[in-house]
């Protein structure tokens, strides 16, 4: 049996990817995309350690957490949708009004 | 199971009426204009069947937890909720987007708050937390052709999916490190890993101090608060922190005293500190009247934290109190910003409220007063929140904390009073053509006025129920 540090360390790993894309990108989709990536390294920490403690908890809660995580990005593609109709671009910069 | 269906009453209420609305803005829309009447008679039915439900215990195998502290916030959210609702329909009126759906999600973010504060199960707490997130993300939005709007709801969506994101990694740690998801079994559970359980207990805070907005989180809050429909801000400036506040409260009852006290404690006085100073220091130079209460209620959260720093019984009534004590001064205040305001596409500015105080008189009496009573003047409810807030942090020996915050709220006073200088002060701009506000502002100002005034006069029963809701919390 693979050791839960390993699942652990993907999902370290998983978690950077989505702090990073977070950070760095600049357009709509990818900053849905970071977010996703981060709400999935959970997922697997919580599959990784319900296996290693036999416990069915840890393998319910992915579930929401996946059915939560499509609503949250339907949301965001709504908002999307219509920013780049007032504004035209995915571009995040165009969409920066506030200030102060 | 003697306790099952009838223990959510409140929560199934409030989200049958939100279906409802929803499905009536489809199908019925000659009844549009009752529908704020409607939503309005679901949160008084659900305040009200939340008190004469005496659900006292954990239902539902343990995941919920109806005790009096649950009982103390659900009715802090629904006043909410009501108080937003009054402010709303006015306001939905004048932006040409009065749906259903507006109610419908007001009245599910509620549900989801109170799931929150009643929740003793890590799964609850995220269910909750996502309920009252999603439903917010689109209430921010929901002017849907005002770029400002968007804007709002687009940070704080990429925020809160962020802090959603902490939030489970934290869950899915403490679960590794306990193997459990119930929050009191975390007290009991063996810790298998010494590593495990602080970093979880580091990222759960986090993901709650940014529901909170407290310092370093705080930085979203002005750009969604400037942006978002202001019955919206007014809603989202108290629901998500007094659930969050509650969560925290739940979490530090569970995991303290064994894991990581002093360290908690050391944290949290920190997110206090920084908050208090930088809220205060950062609203003195705002001239958006709304970007200024999103500073002020930085600051506000800090003094709340206090409470929770000194924990024990006397810290967390003097949260619960205050907690009520903002739900009031901050609806009043965003009250006055709603009525004041002639286009959300313009900034609210403080300088546009120059000579009002004598043409609005009820509503710039109210603003007057919540601006005392945020700046902690006495005889307002803000004094007692404040006191009590302060007194536990002295008798719990951090002396030093609370002198802090005293030295924030007098730095405070000066932008507060700034807003009743303009108000009272100025002399009106001769273009500004007088209009009479609708009558329900005019009633959600002169009930924020009496409470913020009796409440801070005879605060003894408010505390009373704080007392009470905090005797089950242990410690």
């Amino acid at each position: 049996m693979i050791p839960v540090s390993w699942y652990l360390v993907v999902s370290v790993l998983l978690l950077a990817c989505g702090l990073v894309g977070l950070a760095v990108r600049r357009n709509f989709i990818t900053v849905l995309m970071s977010v996703e990536l981060i709400l999935n390294a959970a997922n697997l920490n919580f599959v990784a350690f319900a296996r290693q403690l036999g416990d069915v908890a840890g393998q319910v809660f992915p579930v929401f957490v996946i059915t939560i995580a499509a609503a949250e990005a339907a949301i965001g593609l709504g908002i999307i949708v219509q920013l780049t109709r007032l504004k035209s671009t995915v571009a995040l910069d165009a969409v920066q009004e506030m200030r102060g | 199971m003697a306790l099952w269906l009838e223990s959510i009453v409140p929560e199934l209420i409030l989200i049958g009426v939100g279906a409802l609305l929803v499905l009536g803005d489809a199908f019925a829309r000659r009844w549009r204009p009752a529908f704020p009447w409607i939503t309005l008679a679901g949160v008084l039915a659900a305040l009200g069947s939340r008190w004469l439900v005496p659900a006292e215990g954990l239902v539902w195998e343990g995941v919920l937890a109806v005790d009096s502290l649950g009982r103390f916030v659900d009715s802090y959210i629904l006043a909410a909720a009501a108080l937003a609702l009054l402010m709303a329909d006015p306001f939905l009126a004048r932006t040409q987007s009065r749906f259903g759906e507006f109610y419908g999600l007001l009245l599910w973010a509620a549900a989801g708050a109170m799931a929150m504060a009643k929740a003793n199960h890590l799964l609850v707490v995220f269910v909750g937390l996502e309920l009252l997130s999603i439903a917010l993300y689109v209430l921010n939005a929901f002017l849907r052709d005002n770029i400002l709007s968007l804007e709002a709801g687009w940070k704080y969506l990429v925020v809160g999916g962020f802090s959603s994101g902490l939030f489970l990694f934290g869950a899915a740690l403490l679960y590794g490190a306990t193997g459990t998801l119930y929050l009191p079994a975390l007290l009991t559970a063996p810790v298998t890993d010494g590593f495990l359980m602080p970093m979880a207990l580091a990222l759960l805070a986090s993901a709650l101090a940014f529901k909170l907005a407290v310092f370093p989180f705080h930085a979203w809050a002005p750009d969604v608060y400037q942006g978002s429909p202001t019955p919206v801000t007014a809603f989202l400036s108290v629901v998500p922190k007094g659930a969050a506040l509650v969560v925290l409260a739940r979490l530090i009852a569970a995991a303290s005293p064994q894991v990581l006290a002093p360290r908690w404690t050391a944290v949290l006085a920190g997110l206090a500190v920084g908050s208090m100073v930088l809220g205060n220091l950062a609203a003195l130079a705002q001239r958006d009247l709304k970007r200024m209460l999103a500073y002020s209620g930085i600051a506000h959260m800090g003094y709340a934290l206090v409470g929770l720093v000194a924990y024990g019984a006397e810290g967390v009534t003097g949260v619960l109190v205050y907690l009520a004590a903002y739900t009031f001064m901050n609806m009043a205040a965003f009250a006055a910003v709603a009525a004041f305001s002639e286009s959300e596409e313009e900034p609210h500015l403080v300088n546009d409220l120059a000579g009002q105080g004598w043409e609005r008189p009820v509503v710039a009496f109210a603003l007057s007063l919540s601006m005392f009573a945020l700046a902690g003047i006495p005889p307002t409810i803000g004094f007692v929140g404040k006191f009590l807030v302060f007194r536990a942090a002295v008798n719990a020996h951090m002396v030093w904390l609370a002198v802090v915050g005293v030295l924030a709220s007098l730095v405070s006073v000066f932008y507060y009073v700034r807003v009743v200088y303009y108000l009272y002060m100025k002399p009106l701009p001769k273009r500004k053509p007088a209009f009479a506000e609708p009558w329900p502002i005019k009633l959600l100002s002169a009930a924020c006025v009496v409470a913020i005034v009796v409440l801070g006069v005879f605060p003894q029963t408010l505390v009373r129920l704080a007392q009470e809701a905090t005797g089950l919390l242990g410690r």
